[in-house]
């Protein structure tokens, strides 16, 4: 057997182990310390979110906005019927909400940590326009 | 009998050491199918490790909720439900604690938040925070991370939404990233901070209702059935799960056929870089035959040199995979599997890397490169030596 | 004398059935004795190739029956096929098919792969048999970096490595100099005398002189003349 095929063997097989242990660690690592600070947030508010959204965007099945304007099962921890989204991995399309700009940054009545906020909110800069729906 | 076992073992490595070597000899054609079959792989092993993290964290946010949520049926939806069905539920048998929630969504400038109105009660001890505090008095607020990130906030910036201008939040705590991806565009506040906020003063969009283990569908069929006016939405843990196990499975089944499809376009790929009905190759195998090899042998030469490759490939795929999102967090990839989170999350991407994806991801491989070159060897190979030579 | 290969009525008939149809053997009947050089000629065309291919087994034939140590392998099938032309044939081809970037030893031994010979041994049954053929200094060489003449013996020392009974050479001296086919009659003869069977195909006067047994072909038929020597082969 020459050199270089016991070498690619070789590499083959540390390959394989080490792609084993890895999917091993990641296991493990999802029994560990992670999970505690799920439990903790998903006890405190009674079971929050089920899809691969972290913002509760416009999530597109079946949508007539006259019956529903927006898509609540989003927000909700049990997914309303079959326009359920666990994840949008396989969604073909989906609407995203126009979005509407409702923030209002008050002048701080105490002395506050600065905030970007305090002198040009980049979300309104960025958002003219397309405001109030 | 033995001296027999030995010759086939003998054989059987032979032909594994030549196939390595054929690998080997053919670096060019060997890389361009190891990234072939890489590039079809990475996206669907990313894809499918990321729905089983988001489903890990789902099944927890149900474990660790509560064993019935009730809202109003508002003309077949869900709709805010009267406070004074708390006390109505906690008289109930089996029931152990009984809490209202407010659940609901507002523009964040242009990033939708969840906004989460809880009792102060239900604010565990002690909860990790990237920054701050949690909520103590009246109009504060902890924010998640995504959106902190996103906008700038800190402990003490004080805001008000186009909802309710006049109520006036000051963000006191900012949520750790590890804490679940919803937590990520969050905005907890006391329930009645969130009542005001809304203007729905003494309504919650849900009541949680917490029960001794085995009342949870007794107790819900019982709320269901007790004829409320108007009536109630009951929905218990069991249904919960029954929905997330149904929409995971659709959901996966339906992005694994898409992917299949995918595959079976790159077949044609992988056929022309395998040398389908390359000259050289058919030559050779006309070569072996004369010199007395048996199609089987060569099939069995062309087969190893494949699972070769995808052994090389699958791993190579996976491993990746998770060094993308573990190390690098998913940057840019992750925004294609989970919405709205964009170039980098503000989250660790949940990705958990099963065993079953990680052989199929290696079957996969096996079947394209097989399907590849399999049958065009066993038609060269079957052929009389002379003609495969010509 | 012990015959060693017949064949009955043999045809070879190209696209039958086709326009383009090309009758390459026609009833061809032949005897063959063992530890004989036998000599197939004929002019370019004429089928010689064919039959060699035929009887070597790599080749079927379309009609007719071959016999090779007195069993038809006409019926054999593809893996009796393989076993046999594994044991008891040789075959050197007009144009070698070398492997290309495999060095010669891996050359000469990938007939005895299949065999389960370990590479420890096929590397050194195949740096004696180079050895015999003076090509010790050309190992590890590819192909590619070898002459005709050399890689005609790298191909000769793959046709020995199974020490088999017969030995077969399509048009050995078409791509080689004229010291190379001094050095492969010398090497044919040896091999003769070493017992084996000896059939080349070829146009080639230079082996009327060495050859025992000649087979005249014409538009695929064998053919019968007075004074063999006198057949042209253009």
């Amino acid at each position: 057997m020459g050199k270089k095929i016991r070498f690619y063997l070789l590499f083959l097989i540390v390959l394989v182990c080490l792609t084993i242990l890895a999917m091993a660690w990641d296991q493990y690592s999802w029994k560990g310390i992670r999970s505690d600070q799920m439990v903790a947030f998903q006890k405190m508010v009674g079971g929050l979110g089920m899809g691969a959204i972290s913002s509760p965007i416009w999530n597109f099945i079946n949508f007539d906005p006259r019956i529903q304007s927006v898509d609540d099962s989003t927000l909700w921890p049990i997914p309303g019927g079959y326009s359920y989204s666990p994840d949008r991995t396989a969604t073909v399309s989906y609407f995203e909400e126009i979005p509407v700009n409702q923030l209002f940054i008050s002048p701080s009545p105490q002395p506050s940590p600065p905030s970007r906020y305090d002198s040009q909110p980049r979300g309104e800069e960025k958002n003219e326009g397309k405001s109030n729906r | 009998m033995k001296g027999n076992q030995t010759g086939d073992m003998s054989r059987h490595l032979n032909l594994l050491f030549t196939a390595t070597a054929n690998i080997l000899r053919n670096k060019v054609r060997t890389i361009l199918l190891i990234l072939c079959l890489m590039a079809v792989l990475f996206p669907w092993i990313t894809a499918i490790s990321i729905s089983e993290g988001i489903k890990f964290q789902s099944l927890l946010s149900v474990e660790e909720g509560a064993d019935i949520y009730v809202t109003s049926d508002y003309f077949g939806s869900n709709g805010p439900i009267p406070l004074d069905y708390l006390d109505r539920f906690r008289k109930m048998e089996g029931v152990v604690s009984v809490f209202p929630r407010i659940v609901g969504r507002a523009y964040f400038v242009n990033r939708l938040a969840t906004i989460v109105g809880i009792l102060p009660e239900n604010l565990p001890k002690s909860i990790h925070l990237a920054r701050g505090r949690t909520f103590l008095e009246k109009g504060e607020v902890m924010v998640g991370k995504g959106l902190a990130q996103e906008f700038g906030l800190q402990p003490g910036v004080r805001f008000s939404l186009s909802i309710n201008p006049s109520k006036l939040l000051k963000v006191m705590g900012i949520f750790d990233a590890d804490a679940t991806i919803w937590s990520s565009n969050l905005i907890l506040m006391a329930f009645d901070d969130a009542g005001e906020f809304f203007k729905m003063k003494g309504k919650a969009t849900d009541i949680l209702v917490y029960t001794r283990p085995g009342y949870g569908s007794v107790l819900a069929k019982e709320i269901q059935e007790a004829g409320w006016d108007p009536p109630l939405r009951v929905q218990d843990k069991a249904l919960v799960k029954r929905y997330f196990q149904r929409g995971f499975n659709y959901k996966a089944g339906v992005f694994t056929a898409l992917y299949t499809v995918a595959f079976a376009l790159a077949i044609p790929a992988l056929l022309v870089i395998s040398g389908f009905g390359q000259t050289e190759r058919k030559k050779e195998i006309g070569v072996l035959k004369a010199t007395g090899w048996q199609t089987q042998e060569v099939m069995e030469m062309v087969a190893i040199e494949n699972l070769v490759i995808s052994l090389t490939s699958a791993p190579l795929a996976i491993l990746m995979s998770m060094v993308w999102l573990k190390w690098l967090n998913g940057a840019w990839i992750a925004q294609f599997f989970i919405a709205e989170i964009g170039l980098m999350a503000p989250f660790p991407i949940p990705s958990r890397f099963l065993p079953l994806p990680s052989i199929l991801a290696f079957l996969f491989a096996v079947i394209l490169t097989m399907v590849g070159s399999l049958y065009s060897t066993w038609r060269t190979a079957a052929v009389p030596p002379a003609e495969a030579m010509r | 004398m012990e015959t060693i290969i017949r064949t009955e009525k043999v045809d070879k008939v190209y696209y039958r059935g086709k326009p383009e149809e090309v009758r390459a053997l026609h009833q061809i009947d032949l005897e063959i004795f063992k530890n004989r050089f036998v000599l197939l000629r004929g002019p370019s065309g004429s089928g010689k190739t064919t039959l060699l291919n035929v009887i070597s087994t790599i080749d079927r034939p379309t009609e007719g029956f071959i016999f090779l140590f007195g069993e038809d392998v006409s019926k054999y099938s593809d893996v009796g096929l393989s076993r046999l032309r594994q044991k008891r044939i040789g075959l050197i081809f007009q144009n070698f098919n070398l492997l290309p970037r495999l060095p010669a030893w891996e050359n000469v031994s990938f007939p005895l792969i299949p065999l389960g010979v370990m590479e420890k041994e096929r590397r050194r049954r195949s740096v004696e048999m180079l050895t015999q053929l003076r090509l010790e200094k050309r190992i590890d060489h590819p192909p590619e970096q070898m002459s005709g003449g050399e890689q005609q013996r790298v191909a000769i020392a793959r046709a020995l490595i199974n020490d088999p009974d017969i030995v077969m050479a399509d048009e050995p001296t078409s791509n080689i100099d004229a010291k190379s086919i001094k050095t492969l009659l010398g090497i044919l003869m040896d091999l003769k005398g070493k017992g084996k069977t000896i059939i080349v195909s070829s146009h080639d006067p230079v082996f009327l002189d060495y050859s025992e047994t000649m087979f005249l072909l014409k538009d695929g038929k064998l053919i019968d003349i007075e004074n063999p020597n006198d057949f042209k082969c253009p």
